[in-house]
């Protein structure tokens, strides 16, 4: 019996060591998709601190944007729109007042070439204009009438900017509402006076004592009489205590530049399989295998908004052209959108049918040799980024990040098929499950390199990547990035 | 570097063609023995799915000593016995006292019968017996190791392989007996 047996072991060896059986297909797929969920779980993974920092930029930008709009809100509440704001050496603090419509017009006429500064020197006679001293000053129709024209001549006068800082003593306003008419008649007579000479008589040394000359209490007399004009006594009756003075803005101080700049770049896709839209001859990794050749071309202007020394928020318009080379593939037949056989050309954008114009009809699941094909995609895209700049001597170095929106302007792809008998071309615009934008998001740094006071060469190496798919029902899921580089000139304005 | 090395290496990178190759490659012979291990066909597609996943999954560890395919082999193997394990179904006890058979030629009852009911009949044992007899008849091991590997006391896992080999050689002789009796009637 025991030998019996032990040819059982052998019978049974011999038989079953030697089988070998396929599994049915449904084991692989099984295998597949196991590993492909384990894939998107890599994927998530990786991707979960990207897109922490992409929330956190976001949360960045939409904080800097309502903190441009709240402070727009506040100037829009007042009556005019120009900025009185302290600068003063000794002292940190600071305050905004604003001014009223009189501001404006009376700029206007100045051609919005004015920037005149009160600052203050003397710490303990700091420009305090009492609530008392404005109301006597108001309570002289006649004078200001007059003082507000000659502070008009005056300011027509100021044809350069500067920034002159100015204190304003009670002891002078005193002087001025008390009807000292000789100060007054003063004014008059130096109204032809020129610009610097008025800079350099509103030095601040020269306040103290000035009831007994009367050429510092003429300046201080033109000095308050453009704020007569500029009617800050309204707004001043709100507040208990002022202690602020102009500060106002000219053109060339703008915070705003514009930026023209052209973008090469080498592009790539992140593929990942559409678990809805399997196809069983092809997947992410063919596709990705046929198309490595990439390029993107970027040309647009950008904006910028400098709202701190170091900080500007950017955006603007840009158009992007992709370009994909697609190897030689096997398609195959498959029912279209309509119900007709043709052959279903997959690409990582998306897929589209192709009809052969010549020869039999196909059949489903009929395959033919397609040549090499070439994907274009054109994008517009506006971008909203945080800027943070660097600045020594005429360099400048930047960081930038920011997220954009991608707008699809075009998308055709150009496939030949290729038989032994025939070459048929084809070239269609409608690629089926390409959406028609999607969310972006970018990151660089760069240079400038000033080359005159108001413009600048600047180049930026930056990673432009997507955060939604450009595809939806489509084998994959498409993700495109680029890399490029960005060289262009920069205007402020 | 072999097409195999060029294969594992790719698979290890997560490139799914090559994945889908070194499945292809191995596919055959570890279905088979998913079938040794399993009761039938469903549940050995089951357990070569879930043994290949295994394999993906720490393709990294593999070490590149002996034979690739022995690793797969282990794998799919303890992927088999944890199944079973958690079943819970090693010790069961079948009475053999009143078994007898008549063996004939080897090479005659693979002809008459065929390898693929000589699966089933592995498959017909019971779960300890299926077990001890894969891992002793097929995979070499020791009752030691078998003991070790199973949780059992080595007696038993002797009992269990005696038990199994009885059963089968009832199983083959009453099969020869219906094959030679369909040949009579032809």
């Amino acid at each position: 019996m025991s030998d019996h047996l032990h040819d059982i072991d052998k019978l049974f060896q011999g038989a079953i060591n030697d089988h070998e059986e396929m599994p049915p297909s449904s084991v692989w797929n099984g295998i597949d998709k196991n590993l492909d969920k384990n894939n998107i779980a890599d994927i998530k993974r990786k991707y979960a601190l990207l897109k922490k920092i992409a929330a956190v930029l976001l949360l960045l930008l939409t904080g800097a944007g309502v903190y441009m709009l709240q402070s727009k809100h506040t100037h829009s509440n007042q009556p005019g729109n120009n900025t009185v704001a302290s600068n003063e050496k000794s002292s940190a603090e600071k305050k905004v007042v604003k001014l009223p419509p009189g501001t404006a017009t009376l700029n206007e006429s100045a051609d919005k070439k004015s920037n005149l500064s009160l600052k203050e020197t003397e710490q303990k006679n700091l420009a305090e204009v009492g609530i008392t001293d404005i109301k006597s000053l108001n309570a002289k129709n006649e004078k200001s009438t007059e003082t507000a024209t000659v502070a008009k001549k005056y300011l027509h006068k100021i044809n350069k900017p500067f920034r002159q800082k100015i204190t304003i003593t009670n002891a002078v306003i005193d002087e001025i509402d008390n009807g000292n008419t000789a100060v007054y008649q003063e004014i008059k007579a130096d109204k032809k006076g020129s610009i610097k000479e008025f800079e350099n008589k509103l030095e601040l040394e020269r306040i103290t004592g000035i009831a007994n000359e009367k050429i510092t209490a003429a300046d201080f007399m033109k000095t308050k009489a453009l704020i007569t004009a500029q009617n800050i006594y309204s707004p001043l009756r709100e507040t208990k205590k002022v202690k602020q003075k102009l500060n106002f803005k000219t053109p060339n101080q703008s915070a705003f530049a514009v930026t023209a700049f052209f973008a090469p770049g080498i592009s790539s896709f992140r593929l990942e399989d559409d678990h809805h839209e399997r196809d069983r001859h092809e997947d992410r990794d063919g596709i990705k295998k046929q198309e490595q050749n990439q390029t993107s071309t970027t040309a647009g202007l950008l904006v910028d908004y400098k709202f701190n020394k170091n900080w500007s928020l950017q955006s603007g318009l840009t158009y992007t052209a992709k370009k994909i080379d697609i190897d030689p593939k096997k398609i195959y037949a498959d029912l279209d959108n309509d119900g007709s056989i043709k052959y279903r050309f997959n690409f990582s954008s998306g897929y589209t049918f192709v009809a052969p114009k010549t020869g039999t009809a196909p059949s489903v699941g009929d395959s033919v040799q397609t040549n090499k094909s070439l994907t274009s995609l054109h994008y517009i895209a506006i971008p909203l980024s945080l800027k943070y700049c660097y600045s020594f001597k005429k360099i400048t170095l930047f960081g930038i990040a920011g997220t954009s929106l991608n707008i699809l302007t075009k998308g055709s792809v150009a496939t030949e098929i290729a038989d032994n008998l025939y070459t048929d071309k084809n070239t269609t615009s409608s690629i089926n499950g390409l959406k028609s934008s999607y969310l972006g998001g970018t990151g660089g740094i760069g240079i400038e390199y000033n080359i005159g006071k108001k413009m600048a060469l600047t180049f930026m190496p930056s990673y432009n990547f997507a955060i939604s798919s450009i595809t939806q029902n489509s084998v994959v899921k498409s993700y495109p990035n680029s890399l490029s580089m960005a060289a262009g000139l920069r205007f402020k304005l | 570097m072999t097409q195999l090395t060029q294969l594992i290496k790719s698979s290890i990178a997560g490139d799914r063609i090559s994945q889908g190759k070194l499945y292809e490659l191995f596919a055959p012979t570890m279905f088979t023995v998913c079938l040794r291990y399993s009761k039938n066909r469903e549940e050995a597609e089951d357990l070569v799915q879930e043994g290949f996943i295994r394999m993906f999954k720490s393709l990294q560890q593999y070490r590149w000593e002996g034979a690739f395919e022995g690793w797969v082999k282990k794998i799919m193997v303890n992927n088999a016995l944890q199944k079973f394990r958690n079943k819970s179904q090693l010790h069961a006890v079948v009475d053999i006292e009143d078994i007898h058979f008549e063996l004939t030629d080897s090479e005659n009852i693979i002809a008459q019968l065929g390898t693929k009911e000589l699966l089933k009949m592995v498959q017909a044992l019971p779960p300890s017996y299926q077990m001890v007899f894969n891992l002793y008849v097929f995979e070499g091991m020791k009752h030691k190791e078998i003991s070790a590997l199973l949780g059992i006391a080595e007696g038993t896992s002797k009992s269990n392989l005696s038990g199994a080999r009885v059963l089968l050689q009832k199983a083959v002789t009453q099969s020869t007996l219906v094959a030679k009796q369909n040949l009579n009637c032809l």
